[in-house]
């Protein structure tokens, strides 16, 4: 070790500790070293002309120069050791001064040896415990700012942490190794702030209070306010230092209490705080919507400000108790306007807490008029309802979900012969129903939990059993999406029923006499003309002609009284058959219609024209007899005519028209419009048998076949002027592939 | 085997009408058909007749009807029920069956050719008319059709 000269280490030592944060605080041995040196100087120039001197003397300086270098790695005790060696090597020296020395020279330099080496080795010493001082603060200082509250740490002037205490690992989470020796940019949430904080530094600024964030080792972040500045050695970028304060709880407070005021200021509501003395603190854009006051005019004034005078009692017993109790309260009320009308509101009254001491009152006040008229409006509509209900005839029941009775109208109760509602409700509805019919309850409250609506018909007699038939509509009542009740409807069509059930008694009978009609009426009929023209073909030249005119009477009256029955039966038949309506072109149904009708026209001069006519709807079958019996009346009564003339044509609203209206006109022998009403009549004839044959079935069949398809019959006419006839039937559009069009030829 | 001439055909006249019997007689008696036709005056007597159940003499004449003339309206059984009994069995199935009646109403005309009636003639009032609708019918169903057996 002894090869390595402490002097070079103890240098390379101290250039060393200018890296380290103590050498700031610790004075080299610059002293020590000149008082050495000056008196070695001496020393050398007093003894240099003998020649043992300098070996003397080096023998004395080997030891200081040791203790010089040991200095500051060993306790002053030391130092005074090595100090004696020195004294008695310089003893040995002045003893083994060669002879011929002045003694006097030799004393005075063993003296100035003694000397220089007693301050030398004082220096030393008080050079040591300098140096221990300031050890013992650089420890201290250590310690301190290792054990600091605030996170330090210091960076090279690239960045590069050089050093980090406890506080600030703690803080970020790492371990020192992680922390120290990396760039400060690795731990910054934004690392172009880094290089801005880095260069304002340099630049030679302080940074107070710069706000960035940190990334910790868990991956969380922390917000935290720097202060650093840069140590300056000799104008050169040393190091920084920097505070590292941690405020993620602060600006996380700060946040909420941004949130929290923009909640206060953005509501509806007016939320306003009170001094404990009653005095308005606050008062946000809520309180000067709803009250009328600005902010200005509002804050420092009495509570009572906006209390109605007829409620300031009510007001004051509640700051009280709220005051008293500290525990908030709600209420309903009513408050004052600048304008100095009334509002109806909703206020909950809050003590303000600090550290479980109240330091204020905070009021919420919400408006609620608009509430309390939805509520009046609610009220007026749930009177309306009931009243509705109790007018309605028909038995309105609200089910729960569970299908039971809760709410009967009064009618109802009536109709059900209920005497008291409470012994029904809360029964299963279907529980009132005959058995047969449960099924079909339960059926329609499934249908209506489901959101469907069912409607059926029912025979359930009243709970005092009175028969009764129902019509019952049953369906959900929803409140928005949610189906909450189950609403039935029954009307009482006990009598309806009875009616129907009348008249298809009524229907069965007159079937039954029309088939006894049919049946029994014709067989004495056939008798009557079946043996009158037995007798004409088997005696007939044996009678005279009185006898054969009287038979010829008879057969002609059976034969007549045939043609009526078959008529009447076709009338009656009309009612009861069904129909199968559809589109119908009825140019062929008269084309049909006028060849059936060959005999009639035979031999005559007629002059037939069918305009285009549009379709309609209506039963094939039953059409053709209109037109058949149409057609057969034109030819009838245009008999007396040379020219007989009949023609078929339509009117109406050629485009946008339900309706069509047919006509057929004629050149015959017309009739007398005063009469028109008896036209349509069954047996109804304007003229005589003789003149026109025919049982005056034809019209009335005619009107009652285009009644049942819903349309109306009309006739025209003037003697020996013609007649027209009108029918009224639905019209049919056509349809192709590009939209509607219209067919108006049929 | 085939029908071969009026001789050897059996026609059943089921009505219960007197006069209508008579007219209808006289019509066949014109045709000198008179010979071949049985007349029973209800419904029971025409199955009687035709399934050899009552006192009937001519044990095989029922299974040799060549042709029935039905009335509906007839007392006892009517003659809708006939119509079914005799379209049910095999052994009179195949006979043609014309119902000569009085109704038109057309839930009979529908319930006799659901039944499997081969005609359904409504008797007309007019004498003439009668004549000519029985003469047709002989023509067609016992000379002109030809028949199973």
């Amino acid at each position: 070790m002894l090869l390595k000269p402490p002097l070079f280490g103890n240098i390379a030592q101290s250039i060393h500790r200018l890296r380290t944060p103590s050498c700031a605080f610790t004075p080299g041995p610059r002293w020590t070293w000149v008082v050495l040196v000056l008196s070695i100087g001496a020393i050398f120039l007093l003894d240099s002309m003998t020649p043992l001197g300098f070996v003397v003397w080096m023998l004395y300086l080997f030891p200081l120069w040791i203790a010089s270098g040991m200095s500051d790695r060993h306790s002053s005790s030391f130092i005074y050791i090595i100090g004696a060696i020195c004294a008695g090597l310089m003893f040995l020296g002045f003893w083994i001064a060669p002879p011929g020395i002045d003694p006097f020279i030799a004393l005075v330099n063993w003296l100035i040896g003694i000397g220089g080496l007693g301050l030398t080795t004082w220096l030393l010493r008080h050079m040591m415990e300098q140096r221990e001082t300031l050890r013992l603060n650089e420890a201290d200082l250590r310690d301190f700012l290792e054990g600091a509250a605030i996170g330090l740490h210091g960076e090279g002037p690239d960045g590069t942490i050089l050093w980090a205490n406890r506080a600030e690992l703690e803080l970020l989470g790492y371990d020192r190794e992680e922390y120290v020796g990396h760039h400060i940019r690795e731990f910054h949430v934004d690392p172009p702030a880094v290089e801005h904080m880095l260069n304002a530094l340099s630049a030679g600024h302080t940074l107070y209070n710069h706000e960035v964030k940190l990334l910790c080792k868990d991956g969380t972040t922390r917000d935290v306010s720097i202060v650093a500045n840069v140590s300056w050695k000799r104008g050169r970028f040393s190091h920084t230092r920097c505070f590292t304060r941690d405020i993620t709880a602060l600006k996380a407070a700060e946040r909420q209490q941004a949130h929290l005021a923009a909640i206060v200021k953005s509501t509806d509501d007016a939320v306003i705080s009170f001094s404990p003395d009653a005095r308005i603190l606050t008062w946000n854009k809520g309180a000067e919507k709803l009250l009328g006051w600005t902010e200005a005019q509002a804050v420092g004034q009495p509570k009572w400000l906006f209390v109605p005078p007829e409620r300031l009692k009510e007001s004051t017993a509640l700051l009280e108790t709220v005051l008293l109790e500290q525990v908030s309260s709600h209420t309903e009320t009513q408050r004052l306007r600048k304008d100095g009308s009334l509002v109806d509101v909703s206020i909950t009254v809050s003590p303000v807490l600090l550290k479980g001491r109240v330091i204020g009152v905070s009021e919420t006040v919400r408006d609620i008029s608009a509430r309390k008229r939805a509520e009046e409006a609610l009220r007026e509509s749930e009177a309306f309802n009931r009243s509705l209900m109790g007018a309605s005839t028909d038995c309105v029941k609200v089910l729960d979900l569970e299908g039971k009775l809760r709410h009967m109208n009064p009618p109802g109760q009536c109709t059900m012969e209920i005497d008291d509602f409470g012994l029904v409700c809360g029964r299963e509805w279907s529980s009132l129903w005959p058995e047969p019919m449960q099924k079909e309850i339960a059926q329609s409250v499934k249908e209506a939990l489901a959101g469907n609506s069912s409607s059926f018909e029912g025979y359930c007699p009243s709970v005092k059993g009175t028969p009764k038939w129902w019509d019952v509509k049953v369906g959900p009542v929803r409140d928005g999406e949610r189906i909450v009740h189950i609403l039935s409807v029954s009307r009482d069509i006990t009598a309806r029923k009875r009616a129907e059930q009348a008249l298809l008694e009524a229907n069965k009978e007159l079937e039954a006499f029309s088939y006894t009609v049919s049946h029994d009426l014709r067989a004495p009929l056939r008798s009557i003309n079946g043996f009158v023209k037995i007798l004409i073909e088997d005696h007939g030249p044996t009678l005279n002609d009185q006898a054969r005119r009287c038979l010829g009477v008879i057969a002609n009256g059976a034969d007549r009284m045939g043609e009526l029955i078959d008529d009447l039966l076709t009338f009656s038949r009309l009612s009861r058959s069904s129909m199968e309506l559809r589109a119908i072109d009825p140019k062929v149904i008269i084309n049909e219609a006028w060849l059936e009708l060959q005999q009639e026209r035979e031999g005559r001069t007629i002059e037939f024209i069918v305009n285009d006519l549009p379709r309609c709807r209506a039963d094939r079958r039953l059409l053709k007899q209109v037109w058949s019996n149409l057609l057969s009346n034109a030819l009838k009564y245009t008999r007396p005519r040379d020219s007989a003339r009949i023609e078929i044509g339509w009117s109406g609203d050629p485009q946008h028209s339900k309706e069509v209206v047919y006509w057929i006109r004629d050149n015959g022998v017309g009739f007398d419009q005063r009469y028109v009403h008896q036209l349509f009549g069954v047996f109804q004839r304007l003229h005589r048998a003789e003149e026109f044959e025919g049982t005056g079935v034809g019209l009335a069949i005619v009107q009652r076949i285009i009644k049942r398809h819903g349309g109306r019959v009309s006739a025209e006419g003037r003697v020996d002027g013609g007649a027209t006839m009108s029918l009224t039937l639905e019209r049919v559009y056509e349809y192709d592939g590009a939209g509607v069009h219209l067919s108006p030829l049929g | 085997m085939n029908t071969t001439g009026p001789e050897y055909i059996s026609v059943l006249l089921v009505e219960d009408n007197p006069d209508d019997v008579e007219l209808t007689l006289r019509v066949f008696d014109q045709y000198h058909l008179a010979n071949h036709i049985h007349v029973v005056r209800d419904g029971a007597e025409a199955l009687e007749w035709l399934f050899n159940t009552g006192t009937n003499d001519n044990r095989d004449a029922g299974y040799q009807t060549k042709l029935i003339l039905l009335d509906l309206k007839l007392p006892k059984v009517d003659g809708l029920e006939v119509l079914r009994r005799c379209k049910a069995d095999p052994r009179t199935q195949s006979i043609p069956v014309v119902i000569l009646t009085s109704s038109r109403e057309e839930r009979d005309v529908v319930e006799s050719y659901k039944l499997g009636v081969n005609s359904y003639i409504v008797k007309p009032v007019d004498f003439h008319q009668f004549v000519e609708a029985v003469r047709q019918l002989n023509v067609y169903w016992l000379v002109l059709n030809q028949g199973l057996t």
